[in-house]
């Protein structure tokens, strides 16, 4: 959709601000697509593709850790910026622009982004993590 | 050179006091020859861990500071069992019971102290004991084995360590002391009530003053009886009413003595060749009857007596913990609260037992009191110790900011090198850092091993890692069972006790304030399980916090669908059960249902919408396939159709499942109940086991047959069935509390012993048992069987719900 010559950015309205509890994130379906919609407090929201590079997890389900969430199944790591796989990796998600207008969530999902990595910070696995990520299968 | 003579030293006394002061001279040049009278027939033992002796928490062996080879390798000739009964200081002679002459050039005297008894009759009977060294600990763990009841006489810090140990031993104890409060020499009368109840909880009985008239009996006691008529029948009695000096010897050789041989700053006495160190000692008219200014005596004895005079010995502040398992008590410097110009800043928390109290004068701290939560120790030592002016910083006095994460270690390096760290080994805060340093040392235990600081009662084991971390830097390697998690680096032991004490009921607000705020995958589970395990209920969860599983009640899949298993107590179902589920499964469309390892039906690859719906068709409980929880007990047919069988472990089974159901735990458990020991349902590679016998069962723990298999060790074995399930309950209460997160049972029995495990479990006193099954009671009274609740009642209306937008969504344009 254009107007005055500059693409106009299609937002999508996909849930009330409270729809999802803080800190949680819900899988998002929409045009056949999966997508992973994250409430992070604060009125402040996050989107990435629904499913984590490595094996397919359902990262809607997996635990916030600031601006990151770790992948149900195995515990990678991925950021809510970039979508970049912050452990183990390499792999990398779409990232969506989301805003909040009002009461109503609203995602942008025509213009996901592969952004370029963050620096990646060495995050040391520590023998622990892996033990977690046994514990948890 | 080789001619020279070195100069004769001989000590008397091999206490921890004279061997450290040795340990201490050998550091500077080996001039002398050493010769050491030991009245014991001990190598250099640990005094102060006698209590854990006592306590069955450590065995004798393993207290012993110096083996043989330590004497040997140092040309140190040791007299075991040879008593000096004599110096003539003009001849420089000292005189032995078997009245061997030995000549000294410097005589070091560290005699050490000896028990007072006070004069009551009938100290002498039978089943009458002190409690000071090494025969005297053989001898009450000896005659404890046929006694059921003890009186302890005095309440003090050795009195009370005493009782603890007896009754862990079984008996019934009583603790007799003659002032109105216990411990009155280190607290005031609050900590006293404080300490009383604590006690009290142990299942030991405090009577407060009591003069003790007689010790009662024919040839063994029998009784003790007080001046107020009153009698306590016993069949034991241990006198602990403090320590007198040792000075006999001293008096021989005609040194100057008050209460103590006296010396000075150098620790000289009033003879040129004779010197004194440790609580035989008087220095500025104290007595010190506590390990670590012993050792700061040693050290400068050791130069003052190697020629290297220079250091002195200004006092020490007098500190002391209580070592009774569960007690956490510190007292230090004047606590008193009587006397001009003193302020007091106090907090009082009856319901957990928290007393804290500081002293002030002129904006500087002079005594403290620690009851319940003792891990600001040091630092108000340190307070103490330096004097330090605390106007600035008043508000935060008790309770400290939380520190920034990464400064946290540098409080500990602007300490001076000279600072006892470690006050039962005696290591300073300079040999730490230069072991790091020389040996590359990077983690906790490495320092524990090169130093042994840390190694005694382990309380310091604090800030020896914060050194360690100041030191090292980033080489810093954190024990993998240490911390948590980077996120919140604590201890897991230190924060289940922060929990508590500060009542935080929110894993946010432990992020927050002791931690990184984010948390992760692995912090914020372990953390929900500690809230949850600590407050029983009495918070509100955050199931954001948890991972998948927790929130939705049900085992994630790889495709990110749900297992379904309900629970089937025993592995026993009926055939309307069974028509239930083949009906759900089919209305699910269910892709597969499959039996499980575990004796159950697990209905794989449901929607995560479709869970609620499911549960309330079912009807049945939830199996908590999915969680670190009671997971089932599987079972045999036993004596109800197995002609082997010679026990009932069906019903059995079904009951210890009934008991445990629902209930949350550091790591999944499960169990097993066969009726005999072919073992048909694998009992001995559980968590939990009963194993019928005839006329009995087996209770077995910390087996496995995952990752790891491993044979399940034998708690017990008893007649009942009763006994059975009891014995299994005090240890899986024992394990939930005590465990950490994630922590099977196989590595927690490794890990913590199984000895000890039975002493605090099976052979505990009653009131320690019963502590065990009340609060197993409250938190089965706290547990809901969470699918019948959120199949109604989702804690959010989204919990089972994902957010499906209609194809024909339209776009909005906003600016």
């Amino acid at each position: 959709m254009k107007k005055d010559g500059i693409e106009k950015i299609k937002w999508f309205k996909v849930a009330k601000t409270d729809a999802i509890p803080i800190q949680e994130g819900r899988r998002v379906y929409f045009k056949g697509q999966e997508f992973a919609l994250f409430n992070l407090g604060n009125c402040e929201f996050s989107v990435l593709d629904g499913r984590c590079p490595h094996k397919q997890g359902p990262l809607a389900d997996g635990i916030l850790a600031g601006k990151a969430v770790f992948c149900p199944l195995h515990n990678w790591k991925i950021s809510l910026k970039t979508g970049c796989a912050m452990t183990y990796g390499p792999g990398q998600v779409k990232v969506y622009p989301t805003k909040v207008a009002g009461k109503d969530v609203y995602v942008a999902f025509n213009d996901g982004l592969l952004c370029e990595p963050e620096e990646r910070v060495p995050v040391i696995v520590t023998e622990e993590e892996d033990d977690m990520k046994v514990a948890n299968q | 050179m080789t001619n020279l003579k070195k100069e004769m030293l001989v000590v008397v006394g091999n206490g921890m006091a004279g061997i450290a002061c040795v340990e201490a001279i050998l550091k500077h040049n080996p001039r002398f020859e050493i010769t050491i009278l030991s009245e014991e027939p001990y190598y250099n033992y640990n005094r102060i861990l006698l209590s854990s002796v006592l306590a069955g928490e450590k065995p004798l062996e393993e207290i012993y500071i110096n083996t043989q080879e330590w004497y040997e390798k140092n040309n140190i000739n040791l007299k075991l069992g040879a008593k000096a009964v004599d110096v003539r200081s003009d001849e420089k002679v000292v005189i032995t019971d078997s009245e061997e002459i030995i000549s000294y050039d410097k005589l070091l005297l560290a005699t050490g102290s000896d028990p007072f008894i006070p004069p009551i009759e009938g100290v002498q009977k039978e089943g009458v004991y002190t409690f000071r060294n090494m025969v005297d600990t053989n001898g009450i763990l000896e005659y404890c084995k046929k006694a059921k009841k003890a009186v302890v006489i005095g309440g003090g810090l050795l009195g009370l360590e005493a009782a603890r140990g007896i009754a862990n031993q079984g008996l019934q104890v009583t603790v007799v002391h003659l002032m109105d409060r216990l411990m009155d020499v280190q607290l005031d009368g609050v900590g006293g009530q404080f300490l009383k109840r604590e006690i009290e909880k142990l299942g030991i009985e405090v009577l407060l003053n009591k003069n003790t008239a007689k010790i009662m009996g024919d040839k063994c006691v029998d009784g003790v009886l007080f001046k107020d008529g009153s009698i306590v029948p016993t069949d034991m009695v241990v006198i602990a009413c403090g320590i007198r000096p040792n000075v006999a010897l001293a008096k021989k050789a005609g040194l100057k003595i008050n209460r103590g041989i006296v010396v000075n700053d150098l620790m000289e006495t009033s003879d040129p060749s004779i010197f004194a160190v440790g609580e035989c000692v008087e220095h500025n008219g104290k007595v010190y009857g506590l390990v670590a200014p012993l050792y700061d005596q040693g050290k400068v004895l050791a130069a003052t007596i190697t020629g290297n005079k220079g250091p002195v010995y200004a006092g020490s502040v007098l500190a002391t913990k209580l070592k009774v398992m569960g007690i956490e008590l510190f007292s230090a410097g004047d606590y008193k609260d009587e006397g001009e110009g003193k302020e007091r800043v106090s907090y009082e928390d009856h319901a957990f037992g928290v007393y804290k109290k500081l002293m002030i004068q002129q904006s500087r701290v002079t005594g403290c009191i620690l009851i319940g939560d003792t891990r600001d120790a040091n630092r108000f030592l340190e307070m103490i110790r330096k004097e330090e002016n605390v106007s600035d910083n008043r508000k935060n006095l008790l309770f400290e900011e939380a520190p920034a994460v990464a400064g946290s270690e540098n409080d500990v390096m602007s300490l001076p090198d000279s600072e006892t760290i470690c006050g039962c080994i005696g290591v300073s805060k300079g040999t730490i850092v230069s072991s790091i340093r020389d040996k590359g040392l990077n983690t906790l235990s490495d320092v524990k091993k090169c130093t042994r600081a840390s190694t005694g009662c382990g309380t310091c084991s604090g800030v020896v890692e914060r050194i360690l971390k100041a030191v090292c830097g980033a080489e810093f390697q954190a024990e993998k069972k240490d911390i948590l998690c980077h996120c919140v680096p604590y201890a897991k032991t230190q924060l289940r006790h922060m929990i508590r004490t500060q009542e935080l009921r929110k894993v946010q607000d432990i992020l927050d304030i002791y931690g990184n705020r984010t948390g992760c995958s692995s912090c914020k589970p372990a953390l929900s399980f500690l809230v949850d395990e600590v407050w029983l209920g009495d918070h509100k969860e955050d199931r954001s916090k948890r991972f998948i599983n927790d929130r939705v009640h049900a085992n994630i899949q790889k495709d990110g669908t749900f297992s379904v298993v309900p629970r089937m107590r025993g592995g026993v179902t009926s055939p309307a059960e069974l028509r239930k589920i083949a009906d759900v499964a089919e209305k699910y469309k269910v892709p597969m249902v499959k039996v499980t390892g575990s004796q159950r039906l697990d209905l794989l690859g449901v929607k995560k919408e479709d869970l609620p719906k499911i549960w309330a068709e079912l009807g049945m409980p939830s199996g908590h396939a999915y969680a670190k929880a009671v997971r089932m007990v599987k079972s045999c047919v036993g004596t109800d159709f197995c002609r082997f069988g010679t026990q009932n472990s069906i019903e059995t089974g079904i009951e210890l499942e009934r008991m445990f159901e629902n209930l949350y735990t550091p790591a999944k458990v499960k169990m097993g109940c066969v009726g005999c020991p072919r073992n048909c349902a694998e009992a001995t590679v559980k968590d939990i086991g009963l194993v019928g016998i005839e006329g009995g069962w087996q209770v077995v723990i910390g087996g496995a047959a995952g990752k790891i298999v491993r044979a399940a060790d034998i708690l017990c074995t008893v007649t009942t069935t009763e006994e059975a399930l009891d014995s299994a309950a005090l240890f899986f209460q024992y394990y939930r509390e005590n465990g950490e997160y994630l922590e099977r049972t196989y590595d927690f029995v490794v890990r913590v012993g199984l000895e000890k495990i039975r002493y605090e479990t099976i052979l505990a006193v009653d009131e320690i048992k019963q502590g065990l099954r009340d609060r197993l009671k409250k938190s089965k009274e706290h547990a809901v069987e969470p699918w019948s609740v959120e199949s109604k009642k989702h804690v959010h209306p989204m919990q089972f719900q994902e957010l499906v937008l209609p194809k024909e969504a339209e776009a909005l344009i906003l600016d």
